[in-house]
């Protein structure tokens, strides 16, 4: 319960029923007054017109035909009993007296008073609230002066109207205070059960349940858009757990090796002792082992440094061209050397924003990794041209090429073809490529349907200061 | 050669030293700054090695702060840092030449001959001469014996590399440094490969072989091999 009083969804649907209510209430309560505003203006037209009325006759001093018009057999003053009748049958009253005060006709609790007034009439079994209109009548004809006071009670429209309106309010309060508060249960607990779904698997996949992913249904709402964009993110950090690990397994497994045979040599160096020159060889090899784990270890921090980013602010401009160029002339003797060709076709002047000696590393890496698995006789080339979105330096080989399983992780940490294994190298090469390449914010792409390997290096289309 | 080691790590000081004596060349050894300022300054040393982390200074402080001095001895930077920025900043104090720990004795011997050997670049000849080799710096061309040799722009920086430190060795990783620009250790045999095809060119046509290996470290160029 308290989670429910927490919840936002809780809170807000509140907050909006009490806009609602006060929105309702003032149109309620103008609609109201409105109405109400209405019947009184028309009870004081009657009155109006009944004043007009009994004006008129006593200047024709037609006093007669007035009681007559008021219907009453009775004589001048009226009985208690005939003013009850009249004020419950909400029939006007009237009072006419002379100007010195005298009861002519009518009520005698009816006392003069000048315009529109309010006045209490008691009866004997009834008190009753009306309105008056009090108006003195001249005589031109030198007659009596009169003092007339006609009065109506408050009709029954407006007590209807006001009771309308009190149970208006009192019905909006009940019913949409209780209904928001159920309303604001039932949505913020259905909220919550599909949070709390949420929140399990989040807790899963905090002790380590990767694998797990939030169920999304088909109505696409706005849970299934988070779900499924959380789902992305596991994918991704899912992948980056399995290169962690490979990073792991590979240091161990990288490491572990040369760290065997460096500790073999060594035995084999005391068992040696006697001969000289088996020592010196052994001690050569050990140099040899302990040279490859340093430059794994280097290749390693190499990665961390270039993955941390810090070298983009020693970006300046590079003659891509030239520095390819240099390269091909670098190594076409290396690949003759191993009865390869190495074919170069390169566009001049391109030019880019980048840290040219790390570009260098990464075709060195792509050159070396084509030199190391390539077929013998086989040709190697490098291209460098333009494209619509910058400059695309591809380095490719007519060789046996990656296997397939092997195609969508080739460029991650310590992953090596079987057969590479039993060759020198640490799987960090093609990684240092990719690592390099995200630094530049360039593509790299390994083409899927050609027989050789064939790596596209995209880098994007330098910025005017580059060029 | 006469080394000034200014190294707190008394097993890799040890180390240096015992490959000095070695070589008959002389070491002083100091374990701190402050020490090593003061020798610095006092003393004609040959070349000076200074650790990069030294307790209490960083080398490349230290490094300013003779160079502020006026102390014109050339200086090889040690660190344990690998990042390039570290090398770029230790040579922008003034350093002559830069070594990531751990490295192989005879690298470093290899550059420490270099930087003893480095002449100020007005006096530096515009024609290298040994024996019966000479390679013309200005026109890019070399000859052996008054026979003209045509070699590829790499070969050319190579040998330029090699005459200028006659009968010292010369790496492997200083060949890439100075002839390619390359910070990074490529896995091939790069660097073999182009020495091996300017031997072919230099020395298989002619009786005595000028450039030798040396085993596991680098190349040697001299008149009589």
């Amino acid at each position: 319960m308290a989670d429910l009083f927490r919840s936002t969804v809780f809170r807000w649907i509140l907050v909006y029923s009490a806009a609602f209510l006060v929105v309702a209430l003032a149109i309620l309560l103008i609609w109201g007054v409105l109405a109400m505003q209405r019947i009184e203006a028309e009870e004081k037209d009657v009155l109006t017109e009944i004043a007009e009325f009994v004006e008129d006759l006593l200047r024709e001093e037609r006093l007669s035909a007035l009681i007559e018009e008021f219907e009453t057999d009775e004589g001048a003053e009226w009985s208690d009993e005939l003013t009850h009748f009249r004020l419950s049958e909400e029939e006007p009253i009237i009072a006419l007296r002379l100007v010195t005060g005298k009861l002519v006709y009518g009520v005698e609790d009816l006392p003069y008073q000048e315009g529109w007034h309010w006045r209490e009439i008691f009866t004997e079994d009834d008190e009753f609230l009306v309105r008056g209109l009090g108006f003195e009548v001249e005589d031109a004809n030198g007659g009596d002066d009169f003092a007339v006071v006609v009065a109506r009670p408050r009709s029954f429209d407006y007590y209807v109207a006001r009771e309308a309106i009190e149970y208006g309010v009192v019905m909006l309060f009940v019913i949409v205070v209780p209904l928001a508060f159920l309303n604001a249960g039932l949505a913020s607990r259905r909220v919550l059960r599909r949070l709390q779904r949420l929140a399990r698997t989040f807790g899963g996949i905090a002790h380590g349940k990767l694998e797990e992913r939030i169920p999304v249904s088909p109505r696409n709402d706005e849970f299934d858009r988070l779900a499924l964009r959380f789902n992305r993110m596991l994918d991704a950090i899912g992948k980056l757990d399995r290169n962690y690990e490979d990073v792991t397994i590979g240091v161990a497994h990288d490491l572990r090796t040369p760290i065997a045979r460096l500790g073999q040599r060594l035995q084999g160096i005391r068992q040696d002792a006697a001969d000289p020159d088996a020592v010196h060889r052994g001690l050569d090899r050990a140099e040899q082992e302990i040279d490859g784990i340093i430059k794994t270890f280097e290749a390693l921090l190499r990665m961390g440094e270039i993955q941390s980013g810090r070298r983009k602010q020693q970006f300046r401009r590079v003659d891509l061209s030239e520095l390819a160029r240099d390269m091909a002339a670098s190594y076409a003797p290396v690949f003759e050397s191993a009865g390869r060709g190495l074919e170069s076709s390169i566009l001049p002047s391109i030019r880019i924003l980048g840290d040219g000696d790390l570009i260098a590393q990464a075709i060195s890496n792509l050159l070396e990794n084509s030199i190391e698995h390539g077929r013998t006789g086989g040709q190697t080339w490098i291209r460098l041209q333009t494209t619509a979105k910058g400059a695309v330096l591809q380095v490719g080989d007519d060789g046996p090429g990656i296997p397939s399983p092997l195609r969508e992780r080739i460029f991650e940490r310590f992953v090596r073809g079987d057969q590479a294994r039993h060759s020198p190298g640490n799987g960090l090469g093609l990684s240092l490529v990719r690592a390099i390449a995200e630094l530049h914010d360039a593509r790299l792409t390994l083409h899927a349907h050609t027989s050789g390997t064939v790596i596209d290096l995209e880098f994007p289309r330098p910025t005017a200061e580059a060029r | 050669m006469n080394v000034l080691l200014v190294e707190d790590d008394p097993e890799l000081a040890g180390f240096v030293r015992r490959g000095l004596e070695e070589q008959r060349d002389m070491c002083t050894h100091v374990d701190n700054a402050r020490d090593g300022l003061l020798r610095a300054a006092d003393d004609r040393f040959d070349v000076i090695v200074f650790d990069r982390l030294l307790p209490g200074m960083d080398g490349r402080d230290a490094v300013r702060l003779l160079r502020e001095a006026s102390v014109r001895t050339p200086i090889l930077l040690l660190t344990a840092l690998s990042g390039i920025d570290d090398r770029v900043s230790g040579l922008e104090a003034g350093a002559d030449d830069y070594m990531v720990k751990p490295f192989a004795f005879s690298e470093l011997y290899a550059r420490l001959r270099a930087l003893c050997r480095r002449q100020p670049l007005a006096d530096a000849p515009s024609v290298l001469r040994i024996g019966p080799l000479e390679a013309d710096l200005a026109k890019q061309r070399v000859t052996r014996s008054g026979r003209e040799i045509a070699l590829s722009p790499q070969e050319f920086k190579i040998l330029v590399e090699l005459m200028r430190n006659e009968g010292q060795v010369v790496t492997r990783t200083m060949l890439l440094e100075r002839v390619w620009g390359y910070r990074f250790d490529p896995k091939t045999s790069l660097v073999q490969t182009h020495v091996s095809r300017l031997r072919a060119k230099i020395d298989r046509p002619f009786d005595v072989e000028m450039i030798r290996t040396e085993r596991g470290s680098g190349y040697v160029i001299s008149a009589n091999g």
